[in-house]
């Protein structure tokens, strides 16, 4: 079997070029392994050669990611890398952003790759999807080791042989995850559990819940009476008829519909098409769901500014939350652009 | 305290002939006296009844519920009381049940307009392949009820003329079993354990918010159920039936409740791993935050004077039904009641979404029964059991998606049993 | 946001939520009268305005406002 042809990516100091002040130190390919690459060639053996090393000042690559990771990209190429190993990055940050950034452009292009740093690094939460990473000492003192699973997993990424589940194979998981028949009924695993639970015995649950993110709650708006007000409903709120087509869950997109000049929803010329809820409330008053009347009642009444002259419409029901994010980023653009100073979001 | 004299009969062979009967293991299935039966109920113009062996590749289409066949054989009440029987009570007594053959009803229940919630979702369900993993019934014969319905029937008269004709047709094949010898006769008794066990309840979950999402308790909906106890045995002998028309891949069909997968593992660990208390039955999915909160309240409160330690609990439905069941998990933990919770994700196609819609922090202990997200590709059966399309799209009027071939479901909602509600199958997640 | 699941809502990260009625009508109630009803919808965008104007530090729940 020939060698797997090795990349190794390194930062300045790793690297050899030099410490903090050696930060902005240019992308450069090197021949040959240098510095912990010499130990990483060693744990390869026969079955893998570090053809060149990558090396980058932290400060250059972590400032424009978006640059490190075309030359990275080109670098990888030109040396017909069959595989890409990046650090291990340990806990520097900013070298776990650039490992990170390197081995994911590497697996996007189809090149297998993998780093290693230290849970405490926030690269290892903002790449854990996009490559493997496994887990490393906070710092150096944890190298040989390190070095020795690096190349293990190298090989066998090179070989293209089967990779198991993160619990097995000790990389941080990627958070995806993917439905399997297991060994033993659900119900039988529940009641298993449960008796481990009475008993005061370990247990591991099979899921376990990531935390919610929570936003900084926007500044409040000085002058309400004055505001452009935008309504956006999750409620599915269409024109009778649905004429875009509107999903009725598990959304991924959204529209907007005119309002202007309107000083109510009209029940029988719009409907809910949501999945979710009953809608025999809303398809009789749409403004159940849509409260366009009441405000505009209170834009008469100088309460506020103005309602915006469109209304924006999604569904729920088994929307994923990356796409819930997604929709809500592209809404909150489209309101900028128009000008919008508040919303009032309705959910069903 | 209930005692269940329960009879299993189990059958290895059915056929159709001239006369319903069972010997021995083989049962004979009269289309002509089947038929009769339905068709006395005005809202069915037509059925046709076809068989599927365990083994055969077949693909039902649009099936409304599946129907374990039980008659009572002896002490008073019968099966399906509210329903086909009296209200009398269940759960005591002597019941036969056929094990190895199931009825199934289907049919393309008309959808009358209303859109969104209330139309009842058609789907598939494969006898082999790797569909037959995501429910429980590919051991069995299946006896498919296919059913055309007659005009001007409203939703209420379609929702229970399928139930009652499933329960009719279920009965009857059970009570050809009454002279005939079980398999195996077991008495179900959850008498106190003779050492003290940790006291355990099930909090178990139902859809009941309105026509095709119905279920019902002695043939009461449950739309504005209070939290109730239950005996498992009155479970057994059918007072909790399924409402649910169409086979939403969440839909729990009157045979998961004749068969709940907690409910038996509870009552084999009954004496021996813990004191199975009773069941709580509720129901998910209210509309006002409060009635979240009063569901939760009457779980824990129940769990606590029953003396449980501990609490198992599964869902009627995701996203809105999720939040009940944290509410009481939280209720409960607070108590010191111990929970685990028995679930299916929405992880969105890829696996890599938030699973839950919604948590608590004192849901430690989780199993998972997959993503129902993800897409499932099928392979072509060797035959299609009811019409060769499904409706999908319900809210811009209905397209036909024909399944008469190898295909991809985008995500499992299409799939009867996929989510695997109650934990009959080996599904799973696993991370990668 | 004007939701019947106020603490939901808040719990998964909206930081300005205005308590609604019922999830199939958040916004009003049938079961009024249609002038109580619609004046219930009226405190309701009358609350939400109010928390569109409230400073704040994390999330919070709001009622409708009375005129």
């Amino acid at each position: 079997m020939t060698a797997l042809r090795v990349v190794h990516y390194l930062n300045q100091f790793f690297g050899r070029i030099g410490g903090e002040e050696a930060g902005d130190f240019a992308f450069a390919i090197r021949e040959g392994p240098i510095g912990p690459g010499i130990g990483l060639q060693k744990e390869l053996g026969d079955a893998g050669q570090v053809v060149a090393t990558l090396i980058c000042g932290d400060n250059r690559a972590s400032t424009d990611l978006e640059a490190f990771g075309a030359l990275v990209e080109a670098a990888l190429r030109s040396q017909k890398a069959d595989v890409l190993v990046a650090g291990p990055a340990f806990n520097a940050g900013r070298y776990g952003l650039a490992a990170g950034e390197a081995c994911a452009r590497a697996a996007a292009m189809g090149i297998p790759a993998v780093t290693a740093m230290n849970i405490e690094n926030p690269g290892v939460e903002l790449y854990r999807r996009r490559t493997y990473i496994l887990p490393a000492p906070a710092t150096a003192i944890g190298m040989p080791d390190t070095l020795a699973r690096l190349a293990r997993f190298a090989i066998r990424l090179g070989r293209k042989e089967p990779i198991g589940s993160p619990a097995v194979e000790g990389f941080y998981g990627r958070g995806v995850r993917k439905t399997q028949l297991l060994e033993r009924p659900a119900a039988e695993r529940a009641l298993d559990m449960l008796s481990a639970r009475l008993q005061g015995k370990p247990f591991v649950s099979e899921l376990v819940l990531p935390p919610v993110e929570r936003s900084t709650p926007a500044p409040p708006v000085k002058d309400v009476a004055h505001a452009r007000i935008a309504i956006i409903t999750t409620g599915g709120i269409v024109p009778k008829g649905n004429p875009d087509k509107l999903k009725q869950s598990n959304s991924t997109e959204w529209r907007t519909y005119p309002i202007e000049g309107l000083d109510s929803l009209e029940a029988g010329k719009y409907e809910s098409i949501h999945a979710g809820y009953d809608t025999s409330a809303a398809n009789a008053n749409p403004n159940y769901v849509v409260p366009l009347d009441a405000m505009r009642e209170l834009e008469r009444a100088h309460a506020f500014g103005s309602i915006y002259s469109r209304y924006y419409v999604t569904v729920g029901v088994g929307t994923a939350v990356t796409e819930s994010r997604r929709i809500g980023r592209e809404i909150a653009a489209d309101l900028r652009a128009n000008g919008v100073d508040a919303v009032i979001l309705t959910a069903t | 305290m209930s005692k269940l004299e329960l009879r299993t009969f189990d059958v290895d062979s059915v056929a159709f002939g001239e006369r319903t009967a069972l010997s021995g293991r083989a049962l004979t299935v009269s289309k002509e006296e089947l038929r009769a039966i339905v068709l006395a109920d005005p809202a069915f113009s037509a059925v046709d009844i076809q068989l599927v062996r365990p083994g055969e590749a077949a693909r039902i289409t649009q099936i409304t519920d599946v129907v374990e066949p039980r008659a009572k054989s002896g002490g008073t009440g019968g099966v399906f009381p509210g329903l086909l029987s009296p209200v009398e009570p269940a759960g005591n007594g002597r019941t036969d049940r056929l094990r190895g053959v199931a009825v199934v009803t289907s049919g393309e229940v008309p959808w009358l307009g209303t859109k969104g919630l209330f139309v009842a979702h058609d789907s598939v369900l494969d006898t082999a392949g790797p569909g037959a993993d995501l429910h429980p019934y590919a051991g069995l014969h299946l006896l498919v009820f296919r059913f055309s319905f007659a005009d001007g029937v409203d939703h209420e008269g379609l929702e229970r003329a399928v139930l009652l004709a499933g329960e009719k047709i279920a009965r009857t094949l059970a009570l050809e079993a009454h002279d005939s010898e079980p398999t195996s006769v077991e008495t179900r008794e959850l008498a106190p354990p003779p050492t003290p066990l940790p006291r355990v309840v099930y909090a178990y979950q139902v859809q009941s918010q309105g026509v095709f999402m119905r279920s019902r308790l002695y043939g009461r909906v449950l739309d504005e159920l209070v939290p109730t106890l239950v005996h498992p045995n009155e479970l057994a002998d059918g007072a909790l039936t399924s409402g649910g028309l169409g086979g939403h891949g969440a839909k729990m069909h009157t045979w998961m409740h004749q068969n709940n997968a907690v409910v038996e593992g509870l009552i084999a660990g009954h004496g021996t791993r813990w004191d199975f208390a009773g069941v709580i039955l509720h129901r998910g999915h209210f509309y006002l935050y409060e009635d979240k909160q009063r569901v939760a309240l009457r779980i824990a409160e129940t769990a606590s004077l029953l003396g449980a330690s501990g609490a198992i609990f599964t869902l009627g439905g995701a996203g809105n039904n999720t939040t009940e069941a944290m509410l009481a998990i939280q209720e409960c933990e607070r108590r010191g009641i111990k929970t685990v919770l028995l679930t299916w994700e929405h992880a969105g196609p890829d696996g890599s979404d938030y699973p839950l819609p919604f948590g608590v922090a004192e849901a430690v202990a989780i199993v998972s029964t997959g993503n129902l997200d993800e897409p499932l590709d099928l392979p072509a059966m060797d035959r299609v059991v009811g019409d060769k399309a499904i409706r999908v799209r319900p809210e811009i009027g209905g397209v036909a998606f024909p399944v008469d071939r190898e295909i991809r479901l985008e995500r499992r909602t299409l799939y009867a049993g996929a989510a695997n509600p109650l934990g009959f199958g080996r599904t799973g997640s696993v991370e990668s | 946001m004007i939701s019947a699941l106020g603490p939901v809502a808040a719990d998964l990260g909206a930081n300005r939520v205005v308590r609604g009625i019922k999830i199939p009508h958040p916004c009003g109630d049938p079961s009024l009268d249609p002038t109580g009803d619609h004046e219930l919808r009226v405190r309701l965008v009358r609350g939400s305005l109010k928390a569109i104007a409230t400073p704040l530090d994390q999330a919070a729940l709001f009622d409708g406002v009375a005129a």
